[in-house]
């Protein structure tokens, strides 16, 4: 699956990277519909330039390079018409995450934490979210981020490190710690 | 074990993925900041396990191979819903242009066309065709055919 004759097989392609590619969209664009349409662009442009595809990189790496360049692509648009706005697809996606359907065995303080974390990547700034989420999400290491994103190792180490600041403080995980802090 | 736990770049470097032997020695002995990693990591954990239930549950679109770019897109049941909504508008919409069409426009709109004649006498032939133009139920009870109606358009333009 990993090769160029990998793609032959095009329909297993789809089933086994369409969640992925899906999930990821979903976390970067926080809107369901726009991340289903993400996910059928990425499949599409696969197909149309699957003969340039030398298998240097894994599927999976060629695939999310697609998929990030769509949606930054997507983030630039939306940027464009931002009176248009509003933070109705965040809080639907927000809901959707913390519904007891989507986890049912959640306690209410990993539910409300959950919420924290992910309302907490939405004020991260777009290169910063892609690597947060490739890295903690997609469970992609730094060189394979490095690879998607076209960056250095180095560069997408520094966005980690400020996602990762951000996030926390965010988030309010390293409230508990703080206070412990002070008290010693 | 340190007096002072990780500050906030400790941390985040320690979860960019520096691992510097102190960071890991203290992290091995502090309970609180060992906590606040895990505390992280499970939150992270949670987030990647909500999208997964959220994507693993969305139906998987069957490829057809694109020979129109547009291949993938017919299927998703969401275009599905836009398209037969489209065919319901469109079908809906029949009736009322069957009820409003000119029966006899399209030859005689030709036949003005290619005479080139003026604006004025267009405008008289349309207003006589829509005069005309009567629901199908009544047509018995309309003067002539629409063959009939043709030809005397015809007439009348040549004659002009
Ligand atoms: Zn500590």
């Amino acid at each position: 699956m990993e090769r160029t004759s990998g793609l032959a097989d095009f329909d297993g392609v789809v089933s086994e990277y369409w969640p992925r590619v899906y999930r990821f969209a979903l976390a970067s664009l926080r809107d369901k519909s726009a991340a289903e349409t993400i996910a059928q662009d990425c499949f599409l442009r696969a197909w149309k330039a699957r003969d340039r595809f030398r298998g240097e990189s894994s599927l999976n790496t060629w695939l999310m390079q697609i998929a990030v360049n769509l949606i930054r692509d997507q983030l630039r648009s939306r940027r464009l018409q931002f009176w248009k706005r509003t933070s109705q697809t965040v809080d639907a996606a927000a809901e959707l995450l913390a519904d007891k359907r989507t986890s049912p065995e959640m306690s209410a303080s990993a539910r409300q934490q959950l919420a924290a974390v992910w309302s907490a990547t939405s004020h991260l700034p777009d290169q910063q979210r892609t690597v947060f989420v490739l890295r903690f999400v997609e469970d992609m290491d730094l060189l394979e981020i490095a690879a998607t994103m076209g960056l250095s190792e180095g560069t997408v180490k520094a966005h980690l490190f400020r996602a990762v600041r951000t996030v926390r403080e965010r988030a309010g995980i390293a409230a508990a710690v703080s206070k412990e802090h002070r008290s010693e | 074990m340190s007096d002072v736990h990780l500050n906030s770049n400790q941390f985040a470097a320690w979860m960019a993925g520096d691992r510097p032997a102190e960071i890991a020695v203290h992290l091995d002995g502090c309970v609180v900041c060992r906590a606040e990693v895990t505390r992280f990591e499970s939150a992270v954990s949670r987030l990647r396990s909500s999208l997964s239930a959220v994507s693993d549950a969305q139906r998987i679109p069957v490829f057809r191979p694109p020979s129109r770019a547009w291949g993938l897109r017919m299927i998703t049941p969401a275009l599905g819903w836009s398209v037969a909504a489209a065919v319901a508008v469109v079908l809906m919409a029949v009736p009322f242009y069957k009820a409003f069409e000119p029966s006899a426009k399209p030859h005689s709109i030709r036949q003005v066309a290619a005479a080139d004649v003026s604006d004025a006498v267009l405008f008289e032939q349309v207003n006589a065709q829509l005069s005309r133009n009567v629901p199908g139920a009544m047509e018995p009870l309309a003067l002539g055919s629409a063959t009939d109606v043709d030809a005397k358009a015809t007439t009348s333009q040549e004659n002009e």
